[in-house]
């Protein structure tokens, strides 16, 4: 039945995706077949935002095209994350599963992440309950639940922020080592303290190391903490939201059915409920996993909101300026992933209660109605959030203008300046600029962002040199610059002194490329040998845990088939 | 005894899940307040009324997101 339910979900919400072509959305940029470029595997003008997920993305584009690849992983979030919450919950009735399924992942949480077009936070929404789930295994010592932790979390941690969500999660869920849950004469947990957290931590290392050596500013702006706090969606303002799993920062990435006046309401009916089924979570993870998720949720929901608090947000001003990778904490409602479980799993208990508690077949029907219920009060999630994941084709120049890229790699400015574009041809649908992993260069764009009025300031010395050579109406391309690439359908405008003695190679209707004939190839940027440790050290301890899983999974086949040949 | 209050169950429940779906379902079809505050502000831009940050053609675009 968990399976079905994901499926139905599946098909719901990703129904528009059956149409060819790619869904281009905010963060959400696929593109035929992304280059495994060493300045997308270790960015060293930028912070590592997406490091490990270009790797990934470019390593899968070797066996499959992009637009496969997105079809698949938006699937798969889904999918896992209902089939994971379903088998989660410790549930007495299949049909309180199937409350947990569709509860975790039709969530306001995952529509606005999903509208933002962030889904490698998704694979982590996806992976924690599979997280979750082994942590309490290990903390009830069963066998090998040690490497299904650390697999859960190698899907978590594909981008920094999962990767920081899974360490932490490791950290308060997995008990130290030498007790065992079952008392002194208990089994002994699989050495759970400090393998399990090294492991996890170092499934970090691709960022961290990339980071470390980045030549970008570690700090962030201190105005992003005010732009990207949580925000109220309705009449409940952002409290409501934030328990409710919505509130992110941009009213652009809300579904439109957030704002109605019944949300609050329906919000505390939740709680309410949740409240109820705390209780019997409790009693059937006996052994203190229910306490511990309890105080993680309760972290994660204060965490989400210090942005958004008079008193805290200037404390994490001062933070996210002075403490280089503080930055993370900015945008604090992507932080809500444990509180998210947690309430889904408590909802979904209390429902099973409420249902106990009705005499017939009245139970069946009052958990189908609250299974019901996410559905009902978020409808615009369904047919690709309301049509808002729309896929289109690139225009055909797009190709062209790779090819020459291809034929004669060097570094790209795109213009005009702007870190996200709207294009014609994907409805005005705001997306980050797909020339940085369309074309098989670097690509310098600004990294700047205006969110309302505020323009909030980017890390690149690149993109910052760039922007006052425009400024100063000098020529954008020096020496080590070979491709200067205007966007002409974007809006924008670029100066013609800008463009100076460049050699125009190509002219469409939407894409102008120049070449810059006084362009010298200089030394690649970065500390490229320590950025591969980073990614060797989690991918040693990704390959360690498969290893010790698949094993595990053939010693018990054998021992099946030798219990079962025994006269 | 079982079936009626079944029935009584399954209309509560059915009616709670029609007030809800109701609800959101107006509340998506119609233009949210923030999306008639972006509008707003769009205008007041185009008006020549907008912050400073607007008038810099070098700045980046203000569609990236609205609070």
């Amino acid at each position: 039945m968990l399976y079905a339910c994901a499926a139905a979900v599946v098909v719901a919400v990703l129904a528009p995706l059956a149409r060819a072509g790619y869904v281009l959305r905010y963060d959400m940029v696929f593109v035929p077949r992304q280059p495994l470029r060493w300045d997308l595997l270790a960015p060293a003008g930028t912070l590592p935002r997406a490091v490990p997920q270009d790797a990934l993305v470019g390593l899968s584009a070797v066996v499959a095209p992009g637009w496969l690849v997105q079809r698949v992983v938006l699937a798969a979030v889904l999918a896992a994350a209902a089939i994971g919450a379903g088998r989660l919950v410790p549930a007495r009735r299949a049909p309180a599963r199937v409350v947990a399924a569709i509860g975790y992942a039709w969530t306001p949480f995952l529509a606005e992440r999903l509208l933002i077009g962030q889904w490698g936070l998704l694979v982590c929404y996806a992976a924690m309950p599979w997280l979750i789930r082994a942590a309490r295994d290990v903390r009830l010592g069963r066998p090998g639940a040690g490497a299904r932790v650390v697999l859960a979390a190698a899907c978590a941690a594909v981008t920094p922020t999962g990767g920081l969500i899974a360490l932490v999660t490791t950290v308060v869920l997995v008990r130290p080592a030498g007790s065992s849950p079952h008392g002194p004469a208990g089994p002994r947990p699989w050495r759970p303290v400090p393998v399990l957290p090294v492991a996890v931590a170092a499934l970090n290392a691709p960022w961290v190391v990339v980071a470390a050596g980045s030549g970008a500013l570690a700090t962030s702006d201190p105005g992003a903490v005010g732009a990207f706090a949580a925000r109220g969606e309705n009449w409940g303002g952002m409290p409501a939201a934030l328990a409710g799993t919505g509130g992110i920062w941009n009213a652009a990435a809300v579904p439109g059915s957030r704002s109605g006046p019944l949300v609050p309401l329906v919000t505390a009916g939740l709680l309410v409920l949740a409240g109820f089924g705390f209780g019997a979570l409790r009693r059937r993870w006996a052994e203190g996993t229910a306490t511990r998720l309890a105080w993680l949720a309760g972290g994660s929901l204060l965490v989400s909101a210090l942005g958004a608090v008079p008193g805290t947000s200037g404390a994490l001003r001062a933070v996210v300026d002075q403490v280089p990778g503080a930055g993370l904490l900015r945008d604090g409602q992507k932080f809500l992933i444990p509180y998210a479980i947690c309430l889904v799993l408590c909802f979904a208990l209390g429902a099973e209660r409420i249902a106990d508690r009705v005499p017939g077949t009245g139970g069946r029907v009052v958990l189908a109605g609250l299974a019901l219920l996410p559905v009902v009060a978020l409808p615009d999630l369904a047919w690709g959030a309301g049509g808002k994941l729309r896929p289109v084709e690139y225009p055909a120049e797009w190709e062209t203008v790779a090819a020459a890229v291809r034929a004669d790699p060097g570094p790209v400015v795109s213009l005009p300046m702007s870190a996200y574009r709207a294009y014609p041809w994907n409805s005005g649908a705001i997306v980050y600029d797909p020339a940085g992993r369309y074309l098989a260069a670097p690509v310098v764009a600004d990294d700047r962002l205006r969110v309302g009025d505020t323009v909030l300031s980017g890390e690149s010395a690149a993109a910052a040199e760039i922007r006052a050579r425009l400024a100063d109406g000098r020529p954008v391309a020096d020496e080590h610059v070979r491709w200067v690439l205007v966007q002409r359908d974007t809006g924008g405008s670029v100066p013609p002194a800008g463009l100076g003695a460049l050699t125009e190679v190509h002219r469409g209707p939407a894409l102008v490329l120049y070449r810059n004939p006084g362009y010298a190839a200089a030394a690649p940027d970065g500390d490229r040998l320590s950025a591969l440790v980073g990614y060797l050290l989690a991918g040693m301890v990704v390959v360690v845990a498969g290893w010790r899983r698949f094993a595990r999974t053939k010693s018990i086949r054998r021992r099946q088939e030798w219990a079962g040949s025994r006269p | 005894m079982g079936r009626f209050t079944t029935l009584i169950v399954g209309a509560a429940v059915g009616a709670l899940l029609a007030v809800v779906g109701v609800a959101a379902a107006m509340a998506a079809l119609n233009p949210s307040a923030s999306k008639v505050a972006t509008q707003m502000a769009d205008e007041a831009k185009a008006n020549g009324q907008g912050g400073r940050a607007a008038e810099d053609p070098l700045d980046p675009p203000n569609f990236y997101g609205a609070r």
